[in-house]
């Protein structure tokens, strides 16, 4: 014991030794970095520390994914596709990035904050009314491929770009009912019925304040989120706070053009 | 420190946070110096900290946890610092230690012993060893502030203790001996 007493005594006589004060050079040099450099919204890091936590489990799921993958490029085999046109193709997850919004596509005055491609956070980011535990239980929806999210800053708002595919429009249908219902129910995002409106196959605006945009209960704040489903793909667009309701209108536009654009294309 | 002053930061306040920057960087300092044992890599990591505490004041839900707060991301920082040291050269920088031996005591006569284990430690072993013997932190308050299960922490204090005293020993046996004879 006393010899273990000794070595603690030289060890915090050893790690005594050393600078105690910062040349300022390192502290004018970190503030002039910081003068570049906004300050992340809480919301953003709330996002970022539930996907961390979400990643035990992505290894799996993302192995599931794979697999629907591969039997998704045999099922024209042997499912016949039924898409929302007849002109019109499924599209694939791969196409998904040119439908959700990115720097290309975004307005002008927005910053591109955040990208999501891992499917199996990317199926949860818009559930509300679910503990983290029950997120992680979540079975995976019928046919789900993979998704993409994008977030972006505005002046004053901030925004959302979801999409999510399914190895066919049927399974795509299946789906958005849950996600109606998180949009809709104070469990959810507490926005009430949606407005219906005529984009893809169809969907809804929820428009309202929310206190769910951190995850937990917080102070209201406006949002208007558009769900839609177009042929084999869920589509999201959202914006909080001060966005502008006809800048949101031409952004989902703009997604569900994209994605009408593409399923028109031969493969 | 200032409550008002972190809360008038989270707010984006930058002039707040230059005071708050100048008021904590000697003490993120020290720590980093003695994680990474090399005054430029400490600087680095102090500078990567204050720029990582600006961009994530928002989620700081407590201002009066602050500083406990400051020094897990100099953790971070320390650690980033470390792996680009170890892509980089794939081996430590070897400190003069001619020049910071400061032992009136004649405790330890050869730090370079001590120093290698050291360094053959982790960041996450470092950072618990400096928190508790140089910022003489509990456990259970290394697990807080470091955001980790208090098994871990004890689990590498455990090891990075083994590892520090057998070094220490190791130094201080011809002393020991002499004084059985």
């Amino acid at each position: 014991m006393t010899v273990e007493r000794d070595a603690d005594r030289r060890l915090r006589a050893w790690i005594s030794d050393g600078a105690d004060r910062a040349p300022e050079r390192f502290v004018w040099a970190a503030l002039a970095e910081i003068e570049r450099q906004p300050q992340r919204p809480a919301w953003r890091l709330v996002l970022d520390g539930w996907a961390l936590r979400l990643r035990p489990a992505a290894g799996i799921l993302a192995a599931a994914a794979i697999v629907l993958v591969v039997l998704d490029a045999g099922l024209p085999l042997i499912v016949p596709n039924v898409g929302p046109g007849a002109a019109e193709r499924d599209l694939t997850l791969a196409e998904l990035q040119a439908v959700v919004l990115w720097e290309d596509t975004m307005p002008a005055g927005w910053t591109l904050d955040n990208l999501v491609t891992n499917g199996d956070q990317v199926r949860l980011i818009p559930i509300r009314s679910m503990t983290d535990t029950e997120l992680q239980a979540l079975a995976v929806p019928d046919g789900y491929l993979g998704g993409r999210y994008a977030d972006f800053s505005g002046p004053d708002s901030v925004f959302m770009s979801w999409g999510t595919v399914f190895a066919r429009d049927l399974d795509a249908a299946a789906a958005m009912p849950f996600y109606e219902r998180e949009m809709a129910t104070a469990a959810g995002w507490g926005l009430g019925p949606g407005t219906g409106f005529e984009l893809g196959d169809g969907g809804f605006i929820y428009e309202g304040p929310t206190t769910r945009l951190m995850g937990d209960p917080g102070e209201p704040v406006p949002a208007r989120i558009y769900l839609w489903r177009h042929g084999n793909v869920l589509l999201a667009m959202a914006g909080w706070f001060a966005y502008n309701p006809v800048e949101l209108d031409a952004v989902a536009a703009g997604m569900d053009q994209r994605a009408k654009t593409l399923a028109r294309e031969a493969r | 420190m200032d409550r008002s002053l972190v809360e008038q930061a989270q707010r984006g306040d930058r002039e707040a946070f230059q005071a708050l920057a100048f008021a904590v960087s000697d003490r993120l300092f020290a720590t980093a110096h003695r994680i990474l044992r090399d005054f430029d890599a400490a600087g680095d990591a102090l500078q990567g900290a204050l720029v990582r505490i600006w961009r994530d004041l928002a989620s700081l839900r407590d201002p009066d946890r602050f500083e406990a707060w400051a020094h897990q991301a100099l953790v971070h920082a320390c650690h980033d610092q470390l792996r680009r040291e170890r892509r980089s050269t794939a081996a430590f920088r070897i400190v003069d230690t001619d020049s910071v031996v400061d032992d009136p005591a004649g405790a330890v006569t050869n730090r370079e012993e001590v120093e290698r284990a050291f360094r053959r430690l982790n960041a996450d072993q470092r950072a618990v060893i400096v928190l508790q013997y140089y910022r003489e932190l509990s456990l259970p308050e290394i697990a807080e502030l470091l955001q980790v299960p208090l098994g871990t922490v004890r689990s590498r204090a455990h090891y990075a203790k083994r590892v520090l005293r057998a070094a220490i020993e190791a130094d201080a046996r011809p002393a020991i001996v002499e004084n059985v004879q």
